[in-house]
């Protein structure tokens, strides 16, 4: 926390306008406690209206390098985890039914998790606005009666990204994002990102709505936060093939 | 469709001692504690067939329950196990020698007849406790055990055959012990010792596992004995050879593709046994998944020397092929969040015959999926694929 408010300090003390890049690196490190443990409610809404819902836990370490998550409902996922290192460019999954563990190649972080509107890619942690985008603080908005950093990020040439242009609002007073538009190479927004009703959980605010929405296929994703705790300590050998089984 | 029955006529994984076990898993279940955490679920599936080959058709299928029960005691261990109904539907009846070309059968049955009953079951799978210590995790009884990081093969996993038609389908438990030791965080020890088969004495794998940036490796020694069966006029009987082996995995990536490799060869010259697998896989942007393997089989025989014997080595999984090269191909896409589908190709390279399947996977409610699977064989009528004619299969599989 001392991190973040001395980057804020920094951020207004020094200019009316923080740079993009100031406010991304704010929101980037807001958004990666260094620990977390968490039961979430994944529901997937289709574009006619129907929608499925999935229990999963998720384990968090060393600021989202090493995650697991693991299916708890409904019958036909149970127990099937997927362990991603690296970032998420290591994928381990487990079949519990063969009790059988497959290495993934990175590749598969393209695969949309469970059918739904986020992929293995948005679950990792991989922070690289700064190296992939060029990012430029556009100023003030208001969003939903909260005052935010609307930030343009342009993907750099030859930067190995799925969207050429993204736009964030970023809450001023802790840079917390509450929106993020992908567009695509035409300048449609593909998908938007929301996050919503955020709470300070162990001093770290948190999102306890998540929602990705598909805005060309008319479907979203719920990530619902049942519970969370940013206390937790992973025990040695957690993220490990070894842990996937149990 | 075909070969999957045609191997169970012949399969070594006899169900005599599972249906005993069955009694042992009815009292463990009145010893399980009421206060402890314990948890039942599974699945109903019901298959129908349909093949035409030889200028005849056959409708039949089944209907499969199976049950599963895991128990997390306070003391740490974990006891599962499940049992399985299986009733057959249609035809029941089957002449071995129909799966097989005629000039293969000729000189041992004249009358061209072997009919073998496929009868409904109902047996224990698979009943294990499981314990993790510190520094191990022990399991004993009858398990689930898969190695290896093919797909459609696993020249590794010397305890069970997969049906092309359908690889990633459980398998039968195998009784054993195994001891699973980590040696940091991407290194391990695995030691499995497997009754396999009552008649051959136990079996022994050792695996030595470890990762290396993006890539997985296993190195493994193994000591296993070979039950050939093999015709002796109209009967079948055995030989039986105690082996050493040898193998070892790699899994990985190179830029965007996946790749895998995988071997398992005797260390006794004159057997000559050795399997090897070499896959590779990649996801497209808009979502399609393409992946091929090949498969090389050094036990395997060319179309010349193909007997009745090469053919009941294959079915009875002591040979994981019937000759030495072969291909599978696949690519799957999701249509919709419901729908899935999926394009099989295998193939054996040696006698140029080949199998082609299209299928789609309808999730239609939660909890329940609907799949419709053809299949389109291609090659001379005396080929290993172009034998099997054409066939339908839809598969619903409801979990509970």
């Amino acid at each position: 926390m001392k991190k973040i408010t001395l980057l804020f300090l920094f951020g207004i003390t020094n200019a009316q306008i923080p740079s993009g890049q100031t406010v991304i690196d704010s929101m980037t490190a807001i958004m990666s406690p260094e620990n977390s443990k968490g039961l979430i409610r994944q529901t997937n809404v289709y574009e006619n209206g129907k929608s499925r819902t999935f229990d999963l836990e998720m384990f968090s370490g060393q600021k989202g390098e090493k995650s697991l998550m693991r299916y708890l409902k409904p019958t036909s996922v149970k127990g099937q985890t997927f362990l991603m290192l690296n970032s998420g460019d290591d994928i381990w999954t487990y079949f519990p039914r063969t009790r059988r563990v497959r290495k993934l190649a990175s590749h598969a972080k393209k695969q949309k998790v469970q059918g739904g509107d986020f992929s293995f890619e948005d679950f990792s942690s991989e922070d690289t606005w700064n190296e992939d985008y060029s990012v430029e603080n556009r100023g003030n908005e208001n969003l939903n009666g909260v005052s935010c950093w609307l930030l343009k990020a342009v993907a750099k040439p030859g930067a190995d990204v799925d969207y050429p242009l993204v736009m964030l609002w970023v809450r001023r007073d802790n840079y917390y994002p509450v929106q993020i538009d992908y567009q695509d190479e035409k300048g449609r927004i593909e998908k938007s990102l929301t996050l919503d009703d955020i709470q300070l959980i162990d001093g770290i605010p948190t999102a306890k709505t998540i929602v990705m929405k598909n805005v060309l296929s008319a479907t979203k994703t719920i990530m619902e936060t049942v519970e969370i705790s940013f206390d937790w300590v992973p025990p040695k050998g957690f993220f490990s093939e070894r842990n996937l089984k149990k | 469709m075909i070969a999957k029955y045609a191997s169970s006529l012949f399969t070594r994984k006899q169900f005599t001692q599972a249906r005993i076990s069955v009694i042992q898993f009815l009292v463990l279940l009145f010893l399980v504690p009421l206060e402890a955490q314990t948890s039942f679920f599974g699945y109903f599936e019901s298959e129908a067939d349909r093949i035409n080959f030889n200028n005849k058709a056959y409708s039949f299928g089944y209907h499969k329950v199976r049950l599963d029960f895991e128990q997390k005691r306070d003391d740490g261990i974990i006891i599962s196990g499940n049992l399985n109904w299986q009733k057959y539907h249609g035809q029941t009846t089957w002449n071995f020698l129909d799966f097989i070309p005629q000039n293969v059968w000729e000189p041992y049955f004249p009358d061209g007849k072997y009919e073998v009953t496929i009868t409904d079951t109902f047996y224990l799978d698979n009943l294990y406790a499981r314990k993790s210590f510190r520094f191990m995790d022990i399991t004993v009884g009858r398990q689930p055990i898969s190695l290896g990081v093919g797909y459609a093969w696993n020249p590794l996993d010397m305890f069970n055959q997969k049906n092309l038609l359908d690889p990633t389908y459980e398998q039968p438990g195998v009784d054993a012990v195994r001891f699973e030791i980590p040696m940091g965080n991407r290194a391990g020890l695995d030691v499995i010792m497997a009754n396999h088969d009552s008649l051959s004495g136990g079996e022994k794998m050792l695996q030595f596992k470890t990762g290396i940036g993006s890539f997985d490796f296993t190195l493994n020694y193994a000591n296993r004995y070979h039950l050939y069966p093999y015709w002796e006029g109209v009967n079948v009987t055995t030989t039986h050879t105690e082996s050493k082996f040898i193998g070892g995995s790699v899994v990985g990536q190179i830029g965007e593709f996946g790749i895998w490799a995988e071997t398992f060869k005797s260390l006794d010259e004159t057997t000559g046994i050795g399997e090897y697998v070499l896959g590779l896989d990649h996801t497209f942007d808009n979502g399609i998944y393409v992946m091929g393997e090949y498969f090389h089989n050094t036990l395997g025989v060319t179309k010349k020397e193909l007997s009745l014997n090469h053919y009941i080595h294959a079915f009875s999984g002591e040979s994981k092929s019937l000759m030495k090269n072969y291909i599978f191909m696949m690519s799957r896409y999701g249509f919709t969040d419901f729908i899935s589908g999926s394009v099989i190709g295998f193939g054996n390279m040696d006698d140029g015959s080949f199998s082609f399947l299209p299928m789609v996977d309808w999730n239609f409610m939660e909890d329940v999926t609907l799949s419709l699977m053809g299949n389109q064989s291609i090659g001379e009528s005396n080929t290993e694929f172009g034998v099997q004619g054409s066939a339908w299969r839809l598969r619903l599989r409801a979990y509970f």
